[in-house]
């Protein structure tokens, strides 16, 4: 962790480096410098249903807020370079201290090619579902972490990661990474430097300035190798497809509908024990949501969301499950601010020898969230519309 | 309130024209563009018009479809008779322009050209330019300076429906009075004018009263302006991005005041507040918000080391029109000689002013006489000499030279020794 906060230190001062009077600025090459605050707090109510057993707690929740902080330069040859560097509040009970860096990357790209080395979100999924929280489906989101603990979640979103993302017509994708999935398992040896797992996918996302005009938003698939060193068993391997599309193209009422399943391979004879082994069993992992958002005057107004996550696995002789349905509904009071609640139900028909989630539990969450960005001296992006539809101009 | 309870307004009208467009007629303006052209004597069967009007889809009744008799209306004097006017075409469309070598950015250009085309008419004569938008976006022409009919001034909703895309509208005016005069976009006129929607009006008399009463050997027009690249790039994709949703709003019959945040009135502005608008206005509370701050100053849409260059021979007499077509007041100083203002706005002076700097303030034209009693090769420079800078890196922007033709001797090379 110590390693981590000198790289998070060291990116920002990069970041205020190349603003300062000494830095870029003073010969006349001004950079971008982007902040972003997130915040989300809710007043969280959870009921748990264990084997007959049923508690009910009450609790202030603040995970995921935090800050990042960007910086861009253009540089010769029309490329423009980044600094990313981002904390964040963990959950309660999570093994990643008082704060996570969830961001400390530097980025490289063009109209063509985007290469980002460093801290960063994991290429191991498609979707990003309507849930108060990002992590809210995190095990059904993302391809799992063999090397989690079990109760982390930030260790299944980020990593640390080399890739390189080349677009065709701003709108075709093909994703090669590396990645160190990051080891919280206090049983296995840890090196932020291992290269654990590698990937690949291919797909398309629609330029966001006309999403919402056409029915189909993103389609991909990709697959994801992890190097698990187990006895007999060197890399398991995941397939991920999915999608995102509009119901009914509307700038008015917009109806998105998402959806991913993730087929985990797992390794061979593996058991379901404890919770990390939760990862390296044969599984297949669904998520698929519809979420609608209503627009008044240019502006969202109203959201409101259904999503659900199942998975199964196929242990032999004994199979197990899991389903968690969320349904949300906020209110937007302003840009970025939202006001509204949430109601999740888990269901785990999982082996009792776990110590983990409960059987069943109800959680009610009344939030509010926030994301407020400000962007000084703004660079392009690359498929905006004027340079989508009349040519690229890097400036 | 639901969708399409609104009354019809003119804003919904203007938009509604849209739903009678066909994919296949968008494409055929498209491809058809526009070209400088002015014309003399007969027209051409070929109008903008035809090609513009398209289809016969749901809503057409409630249009102002460009062909129709009574819009735009008729000037009450205008000839019936197409021959008797001095025709042009001009046609907006998105380009990309080069305002300094390395420097490209996307322009809403005229004739795809920044600036437009060089109008020169006679005093007096009929003049008929078709206009044609070829962009996704709202456009009128408005000439400045010139006395025109009211429904010809070109401001959207006050003289005129904004030309809606891919539509056109012609302007007819008598080219009155004399001098240099320019046009632009009254859109959007922040955004439009400086991406490049500007460009000169010369009305011309027989009876030229500055070459009777001084005489001049040649001459050139010189339009000044400068463009923030960052706020002309972003607005340009927020408008575009806009324009594609509400596009497909018109084309269901669908866009309301309710829905977008454009108002025809104040009663529209307050009443939409009461129900939860917050203006743009409102929501930056600190930093400079959204007015341009411009880094790039051109002539002619060129930054200098690319201006082009003020030509004369020694003994000759140069008339330069300079038009402030940008947002920024201009301070024109010319080293090596004094020159005499002749023209303000247009209107020849009742006696000329000698001086060596001259204001150009936004939406003034000053005529100057310069003599050519000093050869050699001379700046011609805003003396803010902020704006003799290139995205702040002198010498750029703003800036040109006269040069004398045949100057001997050989001009002065700049060079320099690096142990110097």
């Amino acid at each position: 962790m110590t390693a981590l906060r000198l790289a998070f230190i060291g990116a920002l001062s990069a970041a205020i480096t190349v603003v300062g009077p000494q830095g870029a600025n003073a010969e006349g090459f001004n950079p971008e410098l982007s902040v972003r605050f997130l915040g989300v707090a809710s007043l969280d109510i959870i009921t748990s249903d264990d084997s007959g057993s049923r508690s009910t707690g009450v609790g202030i929740g603040f995970a995921d807020t935090g800050a990042e902080l960007g910086s861009r330069l253009q540089l010769r040859h029309n490329l423009i370079a980044g600094i990313d560097a981002g904390f964040q509040f963990p959950d309660d009970g999570e093994n990643q201290g008082e704060v996570f860096f969830h961001l400390a990357r530097v980025t490289l790209g063009n109209q063509w090619l985007n290469v980002v080395v460093g801290r960063s979100g994991l290429h191991n999924n498609m979707v990003r579902l309507p849930t108060l929280r990002d992590d809210d489906l995190i095990q059904f989101e993302y391809v799992q972490n063999p090397f989690s603990d079990g109760v982390s979640t930030q260790d299944q979103q980020y990593g640390n990661i080399i890739g390189a993302t080349l677009w065709y017509d701003y709108q075709y994708f093909l994703d090669l990474h590396a990645e160190h999935l990051l080891v919280t398992n206090p049983n296995l040896a840890s090196s932020q430097f291992d290269i654990n797992a590698l990937g690949a996918g291919l797909g398309f996302r629609r330029t966001q300035y006309d999403e919402n005009l056409h029915v189909l938003r993103m389609a991909g698939v990709s697959i994801e190798v992890i190097r698990v060193d187990l006895p007999g068993q060197t890399w398991e391997w995941n397939l991920i497809g999915g999608f995102s599309l509009y119901a009914f193209p509307d700038p008015v009422h917009r109806l998105l509908i998402d959806g991913q399943v993730i087929f985990n391979a797992g390794v061979d004879n593996a058991s379901i024990l404890d919770l990390p082994s939760l990862a390296i069993v044969r599984q297949v992992t669904s998520v698929g949501s519809l979420a609608y958002v209503f627009y008044k005057q240019e502006e969202p107004r109203v959201r409101a969301a259904f999503a659900f996550g199942h998975r199964a696995w196929f242990e032999q002789g004994q199979n197990a499950r899991q389903l968690s349905t969320i349904v949300n509904a906020f209110y937007v009071l302003g840009r970025g601010f939202d006001v509204g609640a949430q109601y999740q139900f888990n269901n785990n028909d999982i082996p009792a020898v776990l110590v983990g989630p409960p059987l069943k539990s109800h959680t009610v969450q009344l939030a509010l969230r926030a994301q407020f960005d400000f962007v000084w001296n703004e660079l392009p992006t690359f498929n905006t519309p004027l340079n989508v539809q009349y040519g690229y101009t890097p400036r | 309130m639901s969708d399409g309870e609104d009354d019809p307004d003119l804003t919904r009208r203007v938009f509604l024209e849209l739903s009678a467009m066909g994919a296949a007629g968008l494409l055929a303006t498209v491809a058809d563009g526009a070209h400088a052209e002015s014309r003399r004597g007969p027209p051409t069967p070929r109008t903008p018009h035809h090609t513009l009007h398209m289809g016969s889809g749901a809503g057409d009744g409630e249009l102002f479809p460009p062909t129709a008799s009574d819009w735009p209306p008729m000037p009450p004097d205008a000839p019936k008779d197409d021959d008797a006017y001095h025709q042009f075409r001009i046609g907006v469309s998105i380009h990309e322009h080069e305002m300094v070598p390395g420097i490209r950015i996307h322009t809403l250009a005229f004739n795809e050209t920044v600036p437009g085309p060089l109008l020169r008419v006679q005093e007096g004569e009929w003049v008929k330019v078709d206009f044609e938008n070829n962009t996704t976006l709202f456009h009128t022409i408005h000439w400045h300076g010139m006395m025109v009919p009211y429904a010809m001034d070109g401001v959207p909703l006050v003289t005129q429906p904004p030309v809606a895309p891919f539509k056109s509208y012609t302007y007819r005016f008598r080219a009155l009075p004399y001098g240099t005069h320019f046009y632009h976009c009254h859109w959007g006129a922040v955004m439009h004018i400086q991406s490049g929607m500007y460009g000169g009006l010369i009305v011309e008399s027989d009876k030229d009263p500055i070459q009777e009463r001084y005489g001049y050997d040649r001459e050139q027009t010189l339009i000044l302006s400068a463009v923030d690249t960052d706020f002309v790039r972003d607005q340009m994709n927020a408008m575009i991005a806009r324009m594609a949703q509400r596009m497909r709003l018109m084309s269901k019959g669908r866009l309301t005041k309710w829905q977008t945040t454009q108002f025809e009135s104040v009663d529209d502005l307050l009443r939409t507040m009461d129900e939860g608008f917050v203006p743009p206005y409102k929501r930056s509370q600190s930093g400079r918000g959204d007015l341009p701050d411009p880094e790039y100053f051109t002539i002619n849409g060129k930054c200098y080391p690319v201006t082009p260059n003020l030509d004369i021979k020694k003994g000759e007499r140069l008339r330069v029109r300079l038009i402030g077509a940008g947002m920024i007041n201009h301070f024109m100083h010319l080293h090596g000689h004094d020159f005499d203002i002749v023209c303000n706005d247009g209107a020849p002076l009742p006696y000329p002013i000698r001086a060596n700097t001259v204001q150009v303030s936004p939406g003034k034209t000053v005529d100057i006489l310069i003599e050519g009693n000093n050869p050699g090769i001379w700046v011609f420079h805003d003396h803010d000499t902020r704006r003799t800078t290139n995205n702040g890196n002198y010498p750029g922007g703003c800036l040109t030279k006269l040069v004398y033709e045949g100057f001997d001797p050989a001009p002065f090379k700049p060079s320099f020794r690096l142990d110097e």
